[in-house]
């Protein structure tokens, strides 16, 4: 039982113990190439994971660099990507890995991958550990994300299908759309959907990349810079606790 | 920095943080031998409410809660003869003691037995980084406890699974 801060600062502070994880992890964004919005969630996620003490890599393609700010930004690994597939993707999230695996801090992969790409093989095992859907509350989307979620299944059947809902005016809206989803996800199929909470005021998101400044810098007191806090905590516990 | 005097630069660096939440929590007395163990940071705020702070380790934060509300509980009837001692501290000593427990992460049991025992008096505090011994602290916001007429069940938040820190 921790009676000092010297019992606890060392898990952030770079001096954590070896060997408590075999290696970074990965985290697949899944969503379309041309997804301006999902480059700003990446984009600002990362940047939060690594504030809250994570060391992440962000594999990105051709398309998400030509939204992101062309100059390094702290606390943020990009490595570009000319994958077309997902087995391509797969060997740059492993590079990123490789490259993580060097620091001294808890890591993380971040990549996005196109659900056209999900498909069953080594691949997948590689790269669909751990997915994230950004899920609109309406039932169409809703149903083509309990799609997405059985596919990613059907590829890795132990994998984590975390879903943030977004387009939505409130915490409460946000609760009983994922409340609807896992309901339709559990009749349609065996998959159970990890909420990764909700993204809020969105506007403030593409505002942040045409500014080339992530929110917790550029509006650190907004909902939206909020939501995007807790869901990097939630992502942040899950992946500590995967590593005890 | 020497080793020995990293404990002490980590402590400072609590300090400051308590310093900068809102209100602020400015530190009357640290390493205070409570019952059976130390508390490692004791508190006021500008009303004179007094806060009982522990550090949880990564994993030890339900088992600290307990210990935590055990020294509270040890310390509530002391806040008069500590006024008696130092009268210009001002200890607010009907109110008690309550508890901010900080760790880097807590236990969903953690949560839920905060959110069952009530906001005013327990806290939980994620600790955050940033740069070299310096830290920032994030008070969680949880759900208040359930009303008295609601049947002990979880919320439909648990039962679907929504999680979210976050509150309308």
């Amino acid at each position: 039982m921790a009676r000092e801060l010297a019992d606890v600062l060392h898990h952030f502070l770079g001096d954590s113990v070896s060997g408590e994880r075999l290696g970074p992890a990965s985290l697949a964004l899944l969503s379309e190439p041309d997804d301006a919005f999902a480059v700003a969630v990446a984009w600002n996620l990362a940047h939060e994971l690594a504030r809250q003490g994570l060391a992440v890599a962000w594999v990105t393609s051709l398309a998400d660099e030509e939204l992101l700010p062309p100059d390094a930004t702290p606390g943020l690994t990009r490595l570009l990507s000319p994958a077309q597939e997902l087995s391509g993707l797969a060997r740059a999230v492993s590079e990123a890995s490789a490259k993580l695996a060097a620091s001294r801090a808890p890591g993380l992969v971040l990549a996005r991958v196109p659900p056209g790409w999900i498909a069953p093989g080594p691949a997948a095992e590689r790269t669909l550990a751990w997915t994230l859907q950004l899920v609109p509350p309406d039932l169409e989307q809703r149903i083509r994300a309990i799609a997405i979620a059985r596919r990613v299944l059907a590829a890795h059947p132990s994998a984590r299908v975390g879903a943030v809902l977004h387009e939505v005016r409130s915490v409460r809206e946000a609760e009983r759309a994922f409340t609807a989803l896992a309901r339709e996800c559990a009749e349609r199929s065996d998959a159970r959907l990890t909420s990764y909470g909700l993204l809020l005021d969105e506007a403030e998101l593409y505002r942040s990349l045409l500014a080339r400044r992530p929110l917790a810098l550029l509006r650190p007191e907004a909902r939206a810079t909020r939501a995007v806090a807790d869901v990097a905590n939630l992502l942040r516990a899950d992946f500590a606790c995967d590593a005890d | 920095m020497p080793t020995e005097r990293r404990p002490q630069r980590e402590r400072l660096a609590l300090r400051g943080a308590l310093l900068r939440l809102t209100p602020p929590l400015e530190t009357i007395a640290e390493d205070v031998l409570g019952v059976v163990s130390r508390i490692d940071l004791i508190t006021r705020d500008p009303d004179g409410a007094v806060t009982v702070v522990l550090v949880a380790q990564a994993g030890a934060d339900l088992a600290r809660l307990a210990e935590g509300i055990a020294q509270r509980t040890w310390l509530a009837p002391r806040l008069a003869d500590w006024n008696q001692l130092a009268p210009h501290l001002a200890l607010a000593a009907e109110q008690g003691a309550r508890l901010l427990l900080v760790a880097p992460r807590f236990d969903d049991r953690t949560r839920t037995a905060v959110e069952a025992l009530g906001r005013d008096g327990v806290r939980l505090a994620e600790l955050i980084p940033r740069g070299d011994l310096d830290v920032e602290l994030r008070v969680l916001e949880l759900d208040p406890p359930s009303e008295p007429t609601q049947p002990p069940t979880a919320s439909p938040r648990r039962e679907s699974g929504f999680r979210s820190g976050l509150r309308d």
